[in-house]
């Protein structure tokens, strides 16, 4: 029975991840596509017109500008800490641990499940960083692991984040004076993130991925794909600290001192880490941390475990190449957004559903709602601030629907297109040096099974609560 | 690319040309921001709590974030656009015009580095290094002796065109609200009278650093510096197209130029637009480059390899920019400017130039040197000020030249000339810049 099972989700995920290399374009041309669709349905649906259109892609095109920053920081300080000698060896440690692709595909998901209940910053470079880390560990050892699928079991990691201790929605309105206020008040946590409904169905989206992924595993060696050539070659490199030595030979004595000096690049993390080390003694851990002070902790830590800045500035040339399709593609997504808030688009998908609803099927609807919209605003908060007026008057228009589940509903369908929107995958095929096509395939599968939970999920909040 | 690491050891001229031996001697621009950061952390210590300063030198880069990246796409998208096939075609067409005689490559070389480069630096510089590089080597075939010294100098005057034309970085911060000081357009800051005046003056360097170079030996293209084999087009060439019989689906649409062409249009328009109904702003011109660059590319997939390979221009100032960013909120909240700006009070523009040249070697980073400087600008005004850290962000540029011309795998010549060019190239634009700044 269970090898029968396995060799079905074997079949499936083969099936689905040929599909994807044979029809899935690259990020880009998906953004650039995006783009196009979203121009032409809001001309379609909306009463603007195509010059309205054109201009609100450029007024939204750095509607991310800042984010995209923090998401490049985010990759570049992780990146340069995950290749300082004492994370590597302790990622290194983990990485040894499973013996079989099952082994190291279920670790892979287990630790990315943890970080993205954890924060949604976290998952997208410690699960990337891990994966490829098993993947060149399991490789030395010898063992065959498919190495997409381990990419995409840490991708993985980012489905249950809208119900996890980041998630956006919830700890905006929880936040005071935030900016419907005036139209719903402030929900504490303990009625959105920490509702038995929400942990429940959280959980149930964790216990999915575990499973599910390590059950894709292809069982035939010529379907398995290992880490490249040239990873692990990178690795090795690294490791023997060879690439300094042709530069060294040439510098004048200063600079060699300045850039070996243990003195300088530690106490520079030192000292970032002094106030960090302040700012959590003497608050709340989840009040202060933010992705700016995740920034903070990397950089700093990337100084002081490095040792030195000939270290850090060696790592930072690969770090800050591997964020390029970040620092331009999120930009592109900046457009789509601007063309959804101005043209009203987002607001007519959420009022759709909320024409569609009734007091049973609201929350479904609304979790519809949000996962379509979450396609074309892939930011969780950015989504937030496009519909959730929208939502929020709709909840308070039906009879017996409340306002803290629609915000639970809203963020599982947030989180749950993220299995198909290669937005938030970019940074991890960036870590991984992999393309979208290669792990999308499993992520499809993923995203059918935990479509029909969350889906049941929604269907029963709206029933029994 | 030609690979100059099989010479090194051979080439006697290596060690001592001025990419290699000045190189050699610059700490790189994260050191420096480092021990900047660190010795103003120090300094704000006598007017605010340890605690605040420590907050500040670790977190003071949350609030400019957008500046940060607004500037790492400044040096990157412009990259992009010149360093594709389809830019390499019309600079081979440019190439095969130009009779391969000194005075018609200087000239070339002198329009594209000032006049290209007043456009934008990587337009400026790029295309004149190798624009005068094809025809140096052209001339060497024909057996015309061609001072490629002075050729490759000039090119690299486009690191002070590009700080004062219609895309200067520092121009162009104050046309967005990331900084608290006064707004200006860049077109009131491009065609300020001054600022043309200093910018015409540059065109009498050309008879100085030729007169300047008149005797000295040796001042042909050396095999190390050979960065073109064929044309420039091929040199350019970064992007492959696996054949046609090997393509799935989703290939036909990656390497579709007409998904290019149909974003450029739209976007062209679009800011065609946004221009005619408001101003010029920084994120609008690095919209226009960047539909620019996606044209300029062969496909979208071209488009986006050199994006990644771009990033190697904007190194310097990626990580460093949280360290000056904490330097900058350290220096304001301890109230650090003011014993600079009273320094300053009785020599506005000589010092804020002098200040400005002496943190420019510290900070590579045009942009991020006027936005550091930027507080001071109340003792000379905003223009005043920004004329003179742009200029004077560009001359240091020109010492630390070896840092932008490495990129492009160049060695350069001998670094004892470099630095006698340099030297007169700094003494020259300074007279000229305090006099036409204190006299107009």
């Amino acid at each position: 029975m269970s090898n029968s099972v396995s060799s079905f989700f074997t079949r499936i995920g083969d099936f689905s991840s040929d599909i994807v290399q044979r029809y899935l374009p690259d990020a880009f041309i998906f953004a650039l596509l995006l783009t196009f669709l979203t121009m032409v349905l809001a001309v379609v649906f909306t009463s603007k017109g195509v010059f309205d259109v054109a201009r609100h892609w450029s007024q939204g095109f750095w509607f991310v500008l800042k984010f995209s920053m923090q998401s490049s920081l985010a990759l570049i300080t992780g990146w340069i800490l995950a290749d300082s000698p004492p994370v590597k060896r302790v990622l290194n440690k983990f990485a040894k641990l499973p013996s079989n692709q099952t082994q190291a595909i279920f670790l892979t998901a287990v630790v990315g499940q943890l970080l993205g209940l954890f924060h949604w910053g976290v998952v997208l470079i410690g699960s990337a960083i891990f994966a490829r880390n098993v993947g060149i560990e399991m490789e030395e050892k010898d063992v065959s692991v498919h190495y997409p699928l381990l990419v995409a079991t840490g991708y993985a990691g980012l489905l249950p984040w809208h119900q996890g201790l980041s998630a956006a929605a919830p700890l905006l309105v929880a936040t005071e004076g935030h900016f419907l206020s005036n139209l719903i008040g402030i929900i504490p946590v303990s009625e959105t993130i920490f509702h038995p409904a929400n942990i429940l169905i959280a959980l149930s989206v964790v216990v999915l991925s575990v499973i599910v992924m390590p059950l894709m595993s292809p069982d035939k060696k010529e379907n398995i794909v290992s880490v490249s050539k040239s990873k692990l070659e990178e690795a090795k490199i690294r490791g023997r600290d060879e690439t300094h030595s042709e530069h060294k030979k040439r510098e004048g004595r200063f600079k060699s001192l300045l850039l070996d000096s243990k003195i300088l690049a530690i106490s520079a993390g030192g000292l970032v880490w002094s106030y960090l080390l302040y700012l959590f003694l003497t608050n709340p851990f989840m009040q202060v941390f933010n992705l700016n002070i995740f920034i903070s902790i990397l950089f700093g830590s990337g100084l002081v475990l490095h040792g030195n800045l000939r270290n850090y500035i060696d790592v930072l040339r690969d770090a800050l190449e591997g964020a390029s399709q970040i620092i331009i593609q999120f930009q592109f997504y900046g457009g789509i957004m601007g063309i959804m808030a101005w043209s009203g688009l987002g607001t007519l998908i959420a009022q759709t559903a909320a024409d569609l609803a009734t007091s049973n099927t609201w929350y479904f609807f609304a979790f519809l709602a949000s996962g379509i919209v979450n396609f074309f605003v892939p930011s969780g908060g950015g989504q937030w601030v496009v519909t959730g007026k929208v939502l929020s008057e709709a909840t308070q228009a039906i009879a017996g629907a409340d306002m803290n589940l629609m915000i639970i509903a809203f963020g599982m369908g947030d989180q749950w297109t993220n299995m198909i929107q290669p937005f938030w995958a970019i940074p991890v095929i960036s870590i991984a040096g992999l393309s979208i096509r290669d792990i999308m395939g499993y992520c499809v599968i993923l995203f059918a099974f935990s479509g029909a939970l969350l889906a049941i999920g929604t269907l029963l909040m709206g029933v029994l609560l | 690319m030609k690979n100059n690491t099989r010479t090194e050891d051979n080439d006697s001229g290596y060690n001592t040309s001025f990419v290699t031996f000045l190189g050699g001697y610059f700490p790189e621009s994260m050191t420096l921001a480092v021990l900047l950061s660190i010795i103003v952390l120090l300094g704000s210590l006598t007017s605010i709590k340890l605690l605040e300063a420590l907050e500040l030198f670790s977190t003071g880069f949350f609030n400019f974030l957008e500046l940060q990246m607004s500037l790492i796409l400044w040096w990157m998208l412009p990259a992009i656009v010149v360093e594709s096939e389809r830019t390499g075609i019309i600079l081979d067409k440019i190439t095969e015009k130009i009779p391969p005689k000194e005075k018609y490559i200087v000239l070339i070389t002198f329009i594209l580095a000032f006049f290209l480069g007043w456009v934008n630096w990587a337009f400026g510089l790029i295309t004149s290094i190798l624009v005068g590089q094809k025809l140096c080597i052209k001339a060497k075939n024909n057996g015309n002796k061609i001072n490629y010294h002075i050729i490759l100098f000039i090119s690299l005057l486009s690191l002070i065109s590009g700080n004062i034309g219609i895309t200067s970085p520092g121009a162009l911060i104050l046309t967005e609200n990331y900084l608290e000081i006064t707004n200006i357009s860049i077109i009131n800051f491009a065609l300020n009278v001054q600022n043309l005046i200093i910018f015409s003056s540059m065109f009498l360097l050309l008879p100085l650093l030729y007169y300047h170079s008149t005797g000295k030996e040796n001042k042909e293209i050396s095999e190390r510096d050979l960065i073109i084999n064929t044309s420039i087009k091929e040199k350019l060439k970064h992007h492959n197209i696996p054949p046609k019989d090997s393509w799935v689906p989703a290939d036909y649409l990656e390497y579709s130029s007409l998904l290019s062409i149909i974003a450029f249009l739209i976007g062209t328009t679009s800011i065609t637009w946004a221009w005619i109904h408001g101003n010029i702003t920084m994120l609008g011109i690095l919209f226009a480059i960047l539909m620019l660059a996606l044209i300029s590319q062969k496909n979208p997939v071209a488009f986006m390899e050199k994006g990644a390979d771009s990033t190697k221009w904007s190194l310097h100032l990626a990580i460093p920019f949280l360290l000056y960013a904490g330097t900058y909120s350290l220096l304001t909240k301890a109230t650090l400017y003011t014993p600079i700006k009273n320094l300053l009070n009785g020599i506005p523009v000589i010092g804020s130039y002098l200040i400005a040249l002496g943190a420019g070697i510290l900070i590579p980073d045009p942009g991020s040197l006027w936005f550091l400087l930027s507080p001071l600008s109340e003792v000379a005004g905003v223009l005043n000020s920004l004329i003179t850290t742009m200029y004077a962000a560009g001359i240091s540029n020109i010492w630390l030249g070896f840092i932008f011309i490495g990129i492009l795998g160049i060695k350069g010549f001998n670094w004892k000339e470099y630095i006698e060019y340099a030297l007169l190239t700094t003494v020259y634009l300074s007279i000229v810049i305090i006099l036409v700044l204190t006299l107009i």
